[in-house]
């Protein structure tokens, strides 16, 4: 095997990993997630539902935004309420507090935003004390086992329990910061009972993800207001330690505690259909009796916030939040023409398409399946997605032809530039090779790059991951394992090499019968 | 064919194995020219070794014995489309006895046996 040399994939010390096991068809998978991740493999190995569950832990986590109206996640929300319930802070807590914020407050303007300071480890162990009774929040495990239903469109969760008799499913979301032990977050799915369960390492430092300065100004002047009797209880420093609380709860999730949006793979066919399926939720919801032989129709979870974020586009509060630039690019470079969404009266949105050169709309439905494909792409960018959320594309290659892929996997590539983080499932080798070749690319100076495709996109290695979905026999299932950059081959290998070779060999050996069957 | 007796001066460009077959499957008999490659093997170096195999072939059996002719590239790489594409080339094909053959491609550890029942020739 000298022929080959494969990058290594270290990560870097600031990462975010996903372990799974005994998950729907995965035995076990351990994922460093990356700004951009790639799953690849067979049909039926877990790519979907590891993406689907990556969005469940996202929508509990961080939340999910619609069209710029953003929907607290239930953890955030139950945190937040546990403060309440917890009852008031220490004469010495709110003294450490106070000194804390008055570091922080002083020179500041109220409009500034004070970003990630390391938090003293005074006010660092209440924070960590709130933490560590977390898994005792009340309703929080049930609020994530519903939530992680809810995506699925599955009834129990014990559905997705590969096998219930080996217990529950385990996943664990763990995010390092430098070389100190890393925050865990880990889960389990119930077979029969379920756990929430939060890590914060003493010896990690305690940072902040983001508070506005005239939060921590406020709760000052009400605290002098406190001192001289003029204020009511709660303490004005429990609010903002709550703010805090949360804020550094952000920090420790990492990505996970960003807005996380998911274009499924049948997103086409909604896009052609939406009325329809809309038109049937909302009369068959209507029916005054339901028939047990007609049950209600039920989407996963994905499919139905993908329908509300199509529906909610066409509403007149939408403003522009996400990042045209990239919008424009798609429809300019790959789609040769611009999308468009006209609004009804009732606010119901059409999607429309005008080819370049063109002086008339076209219904989306009679417009070519790679328009159709990339139109919620192109409104995602524009209008919804903004930079540290995540986006999860199934198979962004779907009707494409391999030269738009390419040039699609480009614009991936500079969604992540702009500071959006992607996940992708795919079976397209020419995704895979174009990724390799941008990961290639940063190997180059700039100065070198010059006139190359792609020359403004280079990746390192730290940016992609490439994660194999594998089926085994014995325990049967899937595992997955990464897959290194290989140089000789010139893509992340994902098992399309043997059925190339498998079908030049059969091309040979047809040939090579056919000219002597000929008399040659 | 590294060894110190075979056919042909040691520094020429030769393939790895002669491999002559004439099981039952077979009976008319059967020349496998066979290259051996531990990385991913480039079309045009391996069809110059193989048609050397080829060339030795034809000296070593005699014009009236009726035998069939597989050329054979082992590897133990990964090959890159374009890669593999080349083979199918005219260049890259191997003439035995005024016929232009399609090297096959085998994985090292793959079963020689089993790649020759498949590629059925004559």
């Amino acid at each position: 095997m000298d022929g080959i040399r494969a990058m290594p994939d270290k990560p870097d010390a600031d990462t975010l990993d996903l372990s799974v096991s005994n998950f729907g068809p995965i035995v076990e998978a351990n994922i460093n997630l990356r700004p951009l991740t790639v799953f690849v493999g067979p049909s039926n190995t877990g790519k979907s539902y590891l993406a689907i569950l990556l969005y469940a832990v996202h929508c509990f986590f961080g939340g999910i935004g619609v069209a710029g109206r953003r929907r607290t996640g239930w953890f955030m929300r139950r945190l937040s309420r546990a403060r309440r319930a917890n009852g008031q802070l220490t004469g010495e807590s709110i003294k450490s507090l106070v000194d804390w914020a008055e570091t922080l407050s002083s020179a500041r303007d109220s409009e500034e935003r004070v970003l990630g300071d390391v938090l003293p480890e005074s006010v660092a162990q209440l924070i960590r004390a709130r933490f560590n009774n977390l898994s005792e929040i009340e309703n929080a495990r049930e609020d994530l086992d519903l939530e992680i239903a809810r995506c699925f469109g599955v009834d129990a969760n014990a559905d997705l329990v590969r096998r219930p008799h080996k217990g529950s499913a385990r996943i664990k979301l763990r995010r390092s910061v430098s070389e100190n032990p890393p925050f865990e977050h880990a889960f389990t799915i119930p077979a029969s009972s379920g756990s929430l369960r939060v890590s914060v390492p003493d010896e990690t430092p305690l940072r902040f993800a983001d508070i506005p300065a005239w939060h921590i100004q406020d709760a000052l002047a009400e605290h002098v207001m406190h001192q001289a009797g003029r204020a009511h209880e709660p303490h004005p420093m429990e609010d903002l330690f709550d703010s805090l609380s949360i804020s550094v709860m952000r920090y420790t999730l990492g990505p996970t505690s960003r807005p996380v949006r998911y274009l499924p793979a049948d997103r086409t066919g909604v896009m052609h259909a939406h009325r329809v399926v809309v038109g049937s939720l909302v009369g068959r919801a209507a029916r005054a009796d339901p028939r047990p032989d007609s049950p209600l129709p039920v989407l996963s979870g994905v499919l139905a916030d993908f329908l509300e974020q199509l529906i909610d586009l066409g509403g007149k509060r939408r403003r522009v939040f996400g990042l045209p630039a990239l919008a424009t690019r798609v429809e300019r470079e790959i789609l040769k023409g611009a999308v468009r969404i006209r609004q009804s009266e009732t606010g119901y949105p059409s999607f429309l398409y005008r080819p370049d050169d063109w002086k008339d709309d076209l219904p989306l439905m009679n417009t070519s399946s790679m328009v159709s494909e990339l139109a919620p792409v192109v409104l995602y960018l524009r209008d919804v997605v903004r930079p540290g959320d995540t986006l999860i594309i199934e198979e962004p290659e779907s009707h494409l032809h391999p030269a738009m892929q390419v040039e699609f996997t480009r614009l991936l590539a500079a969604a992540v530039k702009a500071g959006v983080r992607v996940v992708i499932t795919t079976h397209s080798e020419w995704v895979l090779e174009a990724l390799a070749n941008l990961v290639r690319l940063s190997a180059l100076s700039p100065k070198q790059r010059k006139g190359i495709a792609g020359a403004d996109l280079a990746l390192t290695r730290h940016e992609v991951g490439a994660w194999l979905f594998k089926p085994r026999k014995r325990p049967r299932g899937t595992v997955v394992e990464e897959i290194p950059l290989d140089i000789e081959a010139g893509t992340f290998p994902a098992g399309y090499g043997e059925i190339t070779e498998n079908l030049y060999n059969d091309w040979a050996r047809i040939s090579n019968l056919a000219q002597k069957a000929a008399g040659h | 064919m590294d060894h110190a007796d075979a056919p042909g001066p040691a520094h020429e460009v030769r393939c790895d194995y002669l491999y002559f077959d004439d099981d039952d499957d077979n009976p008319r008999g059967r020349v496998v020219s066979l290259e051996l490659k531990k990385g991913s093997p480039r079309a045009g170096e391996i069809a110059a070794q193989l048609q050397a195999g080829a060339d030795l072939a034809q000296r070593l059996v005699g014009g009236d014995i009726a035998v069939g002719f597989t050329p054979v590239a082992a590897h133990g790489g990964r090959m890159h489309r374009h890669r593999v594409n080349s083979f199918a080339q005219r260049e890259n094909q191997v003439s035995f006895r005024r016929t232009e053959y399609r090297i096959e491609l085998l994985k090292c550890g793959a079963s020689l046996k089993g790649a020759l029942r498949r590629s059925r020739m004559p």
